[in-house]
């Protein structure tokens, strides 16, 4: 046998005698078709390990059976599904998650939220799955938050699963296991998959169609690549980025130059459009809508440093964990092996893309994560082992110690995430305290306002720089304008908001802080931003009165401001007939006295009404003359003035007011 | 079977692979440089390269550690020196009611023109910010002085480079000297002087997120009666213990002389102090009263 013989050519004589008898066992099981002319080696996988990784698999075989193995991956699979489904509910949704929650809802039935939420996309990232298969979990067991967010959670744990069945194609037992076990702790994932948004279904669709990637790889056998058509199908319809499974298929094509029958590709290209059937009709039917939302939502640009992802996955990973990624690319860039081509393509394609992507948020690396811990995984798994068993066990707590003490501070973090706090309860608090047409607004990256729109049922709007579409009230859409130099767009600053404040149609502005370093005033105070100062301008200019404060842990994460008036500025029209003068004025108090003084002294009282205006008529005083001012000042100190008054000419004799005096 | 060195390690052999690579990473680049190129004008020029600035020179004014400390709505300006120093003839002088600053145009001597962007435009746009003014002499148009200052660039200006603020000036030509504008009453909730009375009346206590509402009053005395100062400009500034400004408010008086203006105490838990700079013209005055934010 040849390679029998070129294994014992390479390695010393136990190890080779291990490999032939590793190759026995490891192989495919029997029925399995064989590889394509030109594929690489089922056994590439394992032949490829080292010699120690190939004694422990034989070995491991032997002294673990199948049933420790499922074992041990039920307790990863436990410990990771633990951690992503412990207190889901503890902090209410945010933006992204509202919106998605909503048109599953819709998608539900409940028709009352037709009015705020549509079904369809208004950036270029979804064609719904996640909120066809929330809507189903809706219809059996009734909206609620929890819920959508446990959606996410179940596919980010049954990623797990995928991850190890991955590794276990093309690596050790052990690798897979700890590839598993890396990713059901990766704080990072954790975090994502308590959130109720797209990134946690994409991810495993990705990793589906890998796993499908790598059977093939293996195997050979085209059902897998039917498989992997399917799953890159479905994952663009989780996310549009999912698309990037296609140059993944043609960089291993490339790679592995692997030769595909025209019988195969057809086929595989029949299950990609049949399952991904429903965009195309979606796409068909709605054209025009989806063309204008992907050509406006592609020109987001975020304006942050290229060092943005990994400051963000140092951030939410630690340090120990990054260098183990690093250490896991590190290691496969050096061997080259043909085991890592699929995770190192996976890699590359997601990174690679929103690095270069001018677009960037803290979750678009997810989908990157699992290829990171099977990497990782491999770098462990071939790490040199004592051969004492006393020093082996001791390196190997010692790694677990290291791993465990880098990973435990940020899983507290991720699991005590409380970034949009607050917003739930102000919600709930307008829907028990406001009239049912009461208008919200609040601080927005394009999608907050809705959070009040699914738990409070209220009109909402955002305040805000953005350049996302709103979909107001009703179901009108309104595009950012179109901005010049490519600033990110201020309608949602300065244009759109006064218009809604003077109309009234909205009654309460909600202030929120993300940051819950409340301990550190001087880093990070509540009002940051120039849109924040902003907020809180327009909540002083329109009189806001503070109605509410949610607290969380005893301090104040939400504010709910009831406007008191209608302008920035109270205005007053005034005309003079006969000797009465009549005066309008809006944009005073809402229901405050008003009085009003004419050069000093006090000529009459009257109160606003709901809308902050009033009507008046009172005499001209005697002693009017043109420079002297009206001035009608609300309970607040709002002012408005006029001059011009003087007493009429009357005819000689005639009876009036006695002249003015000089 | 059959295991070819091929399958186990990637690197070794085919020059085709390897030009594969070769081109796909090319392809990839080139749509990254391209992506750049065409995202690279949209992006905001507060990221651009900063531009040199003017030394500083020492010896009149002390450099300042932290220049925007003292500088209303600080956000707006990237900072590209901490300490400049200027010379040239003063263009203008005017005070904005809508922030408090002096703002001075400033064509500068011909050694400077280089650090302006446009070399026919040699005019450059100063500011001392409300709580510097009274320690400021201003010079008259027409006078040569000198300015001390933070080199920045102002985003909300086109990124024109500005000397903002602006916290010594000195005079260096012949001339009527310098004015110095009076601010007596800094310090209390009252400022008099012979021409300007200021009541200020401000909660001493507010919960986090409450109103802070702030009346004020100003007077004039003449002929020996207290006469009520409409139009007089106001400009509210909190500050943190430390002296740093969190929250900014342009107004004017009534024509009954009266302004009450409403913030919004959305501040960390602690001891601010409210700092109003009142101004009419060739009148001013500066006064404060303290303000608690309470936890609830």
């Amino acid at each position: 046998m040849r390679l029998r013989d070129r294994v014992t050519r390479d390695r010393p004589p136990e190890a080779a005698r291990s490999v032939r008898l590793d190759l026995l066992t490891e192989a495919e099981p029997p029925g399995l078709a064989p590889p394509l002319p030109g594929s690489v080696d089922d056994l590439a996988g394992v032949a490829d390990e080292g010699p120690e990784a190939v004694v422990t698999g034989r070995r491991a075989g032997r002294r673990r059976p199948w049933a420790l193995e499922a074992a041990a991956l039920a307790v990863i699979v436990a410990v990771g599904g633990l951690l992503r489904f412990w207190n889901l509910d503890r902090v209410g949704f945010r933006g992204d998650e509202a919106v998605y929650a909503g048109q599953a809802a819709v998608l539900a039935g409940v028709d009352e939220l037709q009015r705020w939420f549509i079904l369809m996309s208004r950036g270029n990232s979804n064609f719904l799955l996640f909120q066809r298969i929330v809507s189903l979990a809706y219809r059996m067991f009734g909206v609620s938050d929890v819920l959508a967010r446990a959606v996410a959670a179940t596919f980010s744990t049954m990623t797990i699963v995928v991850v190890f069945a991955i590794a276990r194609s093309l690596y050790t037992r052990r690798a897979a296991l700890i590839a598993a076990l890396l990713l059901a702790v990766s704080s990072y994932s954790v975090f994502l998959a308590r959130l109720a948004l797209l990134d946690a279904t994409l991810t495993f669709l990705v990793t589906l169609a890998m796993l499908c990637l790598a059977r093939w790889d293996r195997t050979g056998r085209p059902v897998w690549l039917y498989g992997f058509g399917a799953c890159v199908a479905l994952a663009i319809q989780a996310k549009i980025v999912g698309v990037l499974l296609l140059p993944i298929l043609g960089g291993y094509l490339l790679v592995s130059r692997r030769r595909l029958p025209w019988r195969v590709v057809a086929l595989a290209v029949v299950a990609f459009l049949v399952f991904l059937s429903p965009v195309l009709l979606d796409v068909a039917s709605n054209s025009r809508e989806f063309g204008d939302f992907l050509s406006r939502s592609s020109r987001r640009v975020s304006h942050v440093p290229w060092t943005y992802y990994p400051t963000v996955l140092l951030g939410r990973e630690g340090l120990v964990v990054v260098v183990l990624w690093t250490a896991g690319i590190v290691l496969a860039v050096v061997r080259r092996s043909r085991a890592d081509v699929i995770p190192g393509l996976w890699l590359l394609a997601f990174v690679g893309f929103y690095q270069l992507y001018p677009l960037k948020a803290f979750n678009y690396l997810l989908p990157s994560v699992p290829a990171l811990c099977l990497l990782a995984a491999r770098a462990l798994d071939r790490l040199p082992r004592p051969s004492l068993p006393v020093v082996r066990v001791a390196a190997t707590a010692a790694v677990g110690v290291v791993l465990v003490a880098g990973v435990i501070p940020y899983q507290w973090r991720a699991l005590h995430d409380d970034s949009y706090a607050g917003l739930e309860e102000a919600a709930r608090w307008l829907a028990d305290n406001s009239p049912a047409d009461a208008g919200v607004m609040t601080l927005s990256h394009g999608s907050a306002q809705y959070v009040f729109s699914f738990y409070g049922r209220r009109d909402a709007y955002p305040f805000g720089r953005f350049r996302l579409a709103t979909v107001l009230p009703g179901g009108k859409i309104v595009h950012a304008l179109p901005s010049t130099e490519g600033v990110t767009p201020r309608d949602w600053v300065a244009l759109w908001p006064p218009q809604l404040m003077e109309k009234g149609t909205v009654d309460y502005l909600v202030y929120y802080a993300t940051s819950t370093t409340i301990d550190d005033p001087e880093e990070d105070p509540l009002v940051n931003t120039s849109t924040q100062r902003k907020f809180r301008e327009l909540i002083a200019r329109y009189g806001g009165e503070l109605v509410h404060t949610v607290y969380v842990n005893h301090e104040g994460r939400a504010w709910v401001y009831k406007a008191t008036r209608l302008r920035t500025k109270p205005v007053v029209t005034h005309s003079a007939s006969g000797r009465m003068v009549k005066v309008r004025g809006w944009g005073f108090t809402v229901n405050s006295t008003v009085k009003v003084h004419y050069h000093g002294r006090r000529v009459a009282v009257v109160r606003a009404d709901r809308g902050g205006s009033i009507s008046l008529r009172f005499p001209v005083p005697a002693h009017a003359q043109p420079p002297y001012y009206v001035v009608l000042t609300d309970a607040e100190g709002n002012y408005a003035s006029f001059s011009g008054l003087s007493v009429p000419r009357q005819g000689v004799g005639g009876r009036g007011e006695p002249r003015p005096q000089g | 079977m059959r295991m070819h060195p091929r399958h186990r390690h990637l690197g070794r052999p085919g020059i085709p692979k390897v030009l594969a690579l070769a081109g796909i990473t090319l392809v990839a680049v080139s749509a990254a440089i391209g992506v750049g190129l065409v995202q690279g004008g949209n992006l905001e020029t507060a990221m651009e390269r900063p531009a040199s600035a003017p030394a500083w020179r020492t010896g009149a004014v002390a450099c300042r550690d932290d220049p925007m400390i003292a500088v209303p709505h600080p956000t707006r300006f990237v900072v590209v020196a901490n300490c400049s120093t200027v010379a040239g003839i003063v263009k203008q002088v005017r005070r904005d009611p809508a922030d408090g600053e002096l703002n001075m145009l400033i064509e500068l001597d011909q050694s400077y023109a280089q650090f302006l962007p446009s070399a026919d435009d040699a005019v450059l746009r100063t500011a001392v910010v409300p709580r510097d003014v009274p320690k400021v002499s201003v010079p008259r148009v027409g006078e040569h002085a000198t300015l001390y200052g933070a080199w920045v660039r102002d985003r909300n200006q086109r990124n024109q480079v500005a000397l903002h603020p602006v916290w010594g000036v000195e005079a260096t030509s012949a001339g009527a000297g310098p004015t110095q504008l009076p601010m007596p009453g800094a310090g209390s909730s009252t400022a008099v002087n012979k021409r300007l009375t200021v009541h200020m009346k401000a909660p001493r206590a507010i919960p986090l997120g409450g109103a802070m509402n702030i009346a004020v009053r100003v007077e004039s005395a003449a002929k020996g009666t207290l006469r009520r100062e409409p139009e007089a400009n106001l400009f509210f500034e909190v500050r943190t213990k430390d002296n740093r400004g969190v929250q900014w408010k342009a107004a004017t008086t009534n024509a009954l002389g009266l302004a009450r203006v409403s913030l919004v105490a959305l501040e960390h838990p602690g001891t601010y102090r409210v700092w109003l700079y009142v101004d009419k013209p060739g009148r001013s005055a500066v006064l404060s009263a303290p303000v608690t934010v309470r936890r609830r």
